[in-house]
């Protein structure tokens, strides 16, 4: 490569993004120091976003199980796995929930992941971490009580272009009315909002939640004990409103689960017939009136029922599949066997990703986690 | 788009004419193609003024662009190599194409200096990159830049 005499002259500042842009994610994080002006631009979550979206970097890094290995017995720990090298990375724990603690996963947004947990039994906490600055924030959780009774569901996600998140709760005020209490925790005010909402027709809420561009998202189902799916939730945090997509006859089959693809909503449905294992995805979308109804997107042969979906990546569909003791992986959240493997729905082929074995089944949930690097430093502030 | 063997005339700010075939130019530059698109241009009179570009410049992009129109399908490893030797410059002749790939909009070459600026601050420190962007005054108070090295000391 050809020598420069130094310094360059001066680079326009436009450029010069355009070359930070492509540069890696490091090497951008160090010229947050260069002066105050990158100071500030690099710190604006629009130029990270951006950077994460020409770098590929949100679609690459998952970070997606928690659990007692088999090789650190006896002590719990989180990984992060690189889709691209399939490298498996350790990661320091944010807390100890010793032996009669537990915790999980209740969601993971740009990065950072918000776990509920427990060091003794029922004293439930909330903690959102950020793995790579390993920065945290612990949130009381006023519902804490709810647990036993009101079947309580947790979302978690960012509110779209800024680095503030919201915690969501929601319950049901009984089994027999359609009152649910809902509260949202707001990280720019550090505070919990309350409200009580009539949503008639609401019956069961399924804990399945997702949160994408400040909307969440949960699964609703009849009061009986099949609790068949019956429509989409929506809840939007901008005007602070409820809507709901009901689930179309074709859609309903055993398993269903909300996941996120980019701008995208999706619901995967599993199920088993006379055809073998079946799954397929629908997407959330506009029709011509903007009225939102599920569309099917693709329907495909699975290899069995218990397919939990991680995330797309690009347009891979990340499946996390668990072959033993299939029922009751949803159930009990007990497993002996992880396996990742990435299904492409373009060529109907799958490459195994990660295969890893668990001696305890009675260990945590594998979690679904889009990470983030070590991003320019201040990034997504806990 | 015009046939292959068509010229068209470019003027440096020395006000040089240069003379290249139409397709080359409408191949690899945006702007260029949006002008001939046009249809304003009259290719027995029109000259395209390039005010920001000068000669020796105009020159290196016109081979730029030349090579990469005529050696489109050569393999990947000769195409480098002979990026490589393009690249051999002055830091200033450097600037210069940076400038003129961004007003005429050639998107490979552009490419291809954004990637050489890249790997030269990759890798290194802050001081080092500061001298490479020629960022003389960094804007913060002493007790800024304190509390940066204090805070992220493996970037100094």
């Amino acid at each position: 490569m050809a020598k420069f005499q130094l310094p360059l002259p001066i680079i326009p500042d436009e450029l010069l993004q355009e070359i930070f842009l492509r540069s890696s994610a490091k090497a951008v994080g160090r010229c947050m120091c260069l002066n105050k002006f990158w100071y500030r631009q690099l710190c604006q979550p629009e130029t990270c976003i951006h950077h994460m979206r020409r770098q590929k970097v949100l679609d690459q890094h998952v970070l997606f199980h928690v659990g007692y290995s088999l090789l650190l017995m006896g002590s719990d720990s989180l990984y992060i796995v690189n889709a691209a090298s399939r490298e498996e990375v350790n990661v320091q724990h944010p807390f100890g929930v010793g032996i009669h603690g537990w915790f999980r996963i209740v969601g993971v947004s740009n990065g950072n992941i918000c776990f509920k947990f427990s060091r003794e039994r029922d004293d439930t906490r909330l903690l959102v971490w950020n793995p790579t600055t390993q920065c945290s924030r612990e949130i009381s959780d006023p519902h804490r009580d709810h647990g036993r009774l009101f079947f309580p569901v947790y979302g978690f996600g960012h509110v779209p272009n800024s680095d503030a998140y919201k915690v969501i709760h929601m319950c049901k005020r009984d089994i027999a009315d359609a009152y649910v209490f809902f509260s949202r925790y707001c990280s720019r005010r550090s505070t919990w909002f309350h409200c009580v909402d009539c949503l008639p027709g609401v019956e069961k809420i399924d804990p399945n939640s997702v949160f994408n561009n400040g909307q969440a998202y949960w699964i609703t189902g009849t009061g009986d004990s099949y609790a068949t799916p019956k429509s989409v939730l929506c809840y939007s945090v901008e005007d602070e409103s409820f809507s709901e997509v009901s689930i179309p006859v074709g859609a309903i089959y055993t398993v269903h689960n909300l996941l996120t693809h980019k701008e995208k909503v999706a619901l995967l449905a599993h199920t088993h017939n006379e055809f073998g294992y079946v799954a397929a995805i629908w997407h959330l979308n506009e029709d011509a009136d903007g009225n939102r109804i599920l569309e099917q997107y693709c329907r495909f042969a699975s290899q069995s029922i218990r397919e939990n979906p991680i995330l797309f990546v690009d347009d891979n569909l990340l499946l996390l599949v668990n072959n033993s003791k299939e029922r009751e992986l949803l159930v009990n959240y007990r497993y002996t066997e992880l396996i990742l493997t990435e299904y492409d729905i373009k060529h109907g082929t799958r490459n195994l990703l990660v295969r890893r074995a668990w001696r305890y089944p009675e260990t945590p949930h594998p979690i679904t986690v889009r990470s983030t690097l070590k991003y320019f430093a201040r990034m997504f502030p806990v | 788009m015009g046939s292959p063997l068509k010229k068209i005339m470019l003027c440096s700010s020395e006000k040089e004419i240069f003379s290249v075939e139409e397709q080359v130019m409408v191949q690899h530059s945006v702007i260029i193609n949006n002008m001939i698109e046009d249809g304003s241009y009259n290719y027995e009179e029109s000259k395209i003024p390039l005010d920001c570009v000068d000669s020796k410049t105009l020159k290196k992009v016109i081979d730029y662009c030349t090579y990469h129109t005529h050696h489109h399908n050569d393999n990947q490893e000769d195409l480098e190599a002979w990026d490589a030797q393009f690249l051999n410059v002055d830091s200033n002749g450097l600037y210069d194409l940076l400038m003129a790939a961004n007003y005429l909009e050639i998107r490979n070459l552009l490419d291809l200096i954004y990637r050489t600026i890249k790997n030269m601050i990759k890798g290194k420190k802050i001081d080092e990159i500061r001298r490479i962007l020629n960022i003389k005054d960094h804007g913060f108070t002493p007790e800024e830049e304190e509390q940066n090295r204090k805070e992220y000391p493996h970037f100094y």
